[in-house]
């Protein structure tokens, strides 16, 4: 069994984020325009340029995007480590179960091929 | 929209709900699969257990039960309790026995989504359901006369 890491901590965090929509389709466009800035994001969008800085910080936060101050703005990209670690995640969580319910599969059928997980 | 990292896994067996459950429901069950060893006294919200598995240590707080179909407990590794993740396992009759599907969901704070403001809050609510379990039993004792 693995231990949580900072990864995991990150990897939540990362999802807690782009758990509201606004928010994954504000990653996403940072991530198709390159550096951006709030105002920017803003022109196409019916949303204040107050409200998408607040998004953005909290993408920010859970490392999703890095923000750097160009002149009076800051402008914005995507890392895409966080995600790299919820898929790290998903693979090492995902063969822990996997080994455990082989167990439980082993010992109703005697470890079977119709008890493999899927 | 929720969005979480989780994991789902699913298993079939060529045996009856009721025998599945016994894998499930039951501690002693669990305990054949899950881990090495599971110190968990019965599967029942707000029971508290510890699971051993390799070099792990995991805590872990029952945290639903529907009998005969599905269990939920929130889990730890004891060094790192703000890492909580919360875990189903449910059970569904299948074509010639039982599917048991196993979801495991990573949230910033699992104990949150279940109404607890901390991993303290939720161990301490199981410690206090355990008080009050105990002194149903003493007071049962005493009517009946029983306690040694």
């Amino acid at each position: 069994m693995t231990k949580p890491t900072a990864a995991d901590r990150r990897a939540a965090a990362a999802f807690d984020a782009l758990g509201e929509p606004t928010r994954r389709e504000l990653f996403a466009a940072v991530g198709a325009r390159g550096p951006v800035t709030a105002t920017e994001l803003a022109a196409d969008r019916a949303v204040s340029r107050q409200a998408i800085v607040k998004h953005l910080q909290v993408l920010a936060g859970a490392g999703l995007v890095h923000a750097e101050k160009v002149g009076r703005e800051q402008r914005y990209t995507v890392v895409a480590a966080p995600l790299e670690d919820a898929a790290t995640w998903m693979a090492s969580v995902g063969s822990a179960w996997d080994k455990r319910l082989a167990k439980l599969a082993e010992r109703h059928t005697g470890g079977a091929a119709r008890g493999a997980p899927r | 929209m929720e969005l979480a990292a989780s994991v789902s896994r699913s298993v079939d067996l060529p045996i009856s709900l009721d025998e599945a459950w016994a894998s499930i429901g039951e501690a002693k069950g669990l305990a054949g699969w899950l881990g090495d060893s599971l110190e968990l006294e019965v599967v029942a919200p707000g029971v508290a257990g510890l699971l051993r598995d390799g070099d792990a240590v995991r805590r872990l707080v029952v945290t639903e039960v529907d009998a005969g179909r599905s269990i939920g407990f929130v889990w730890w590794d004891e060094a790192s309790p703000q890492e909580a993740s919360v875990v189903t396992i449910a059970l569904t009759p299948g074509e010639g026995g039982t599917t048991v599907t196993v979801t495991e969901r990573l949230a910033g704070a699992a104990h949150a989504s279940i109404g607890f403001a901390s991993i303290d809050d939720l161990v301490g609510a199981a410690d206090a359901a355990w008080d009050q379990r105990l002194q149903a039993l003493v007071g049962a004792c005493a009517l009946a006369d029983a306690c040694v």
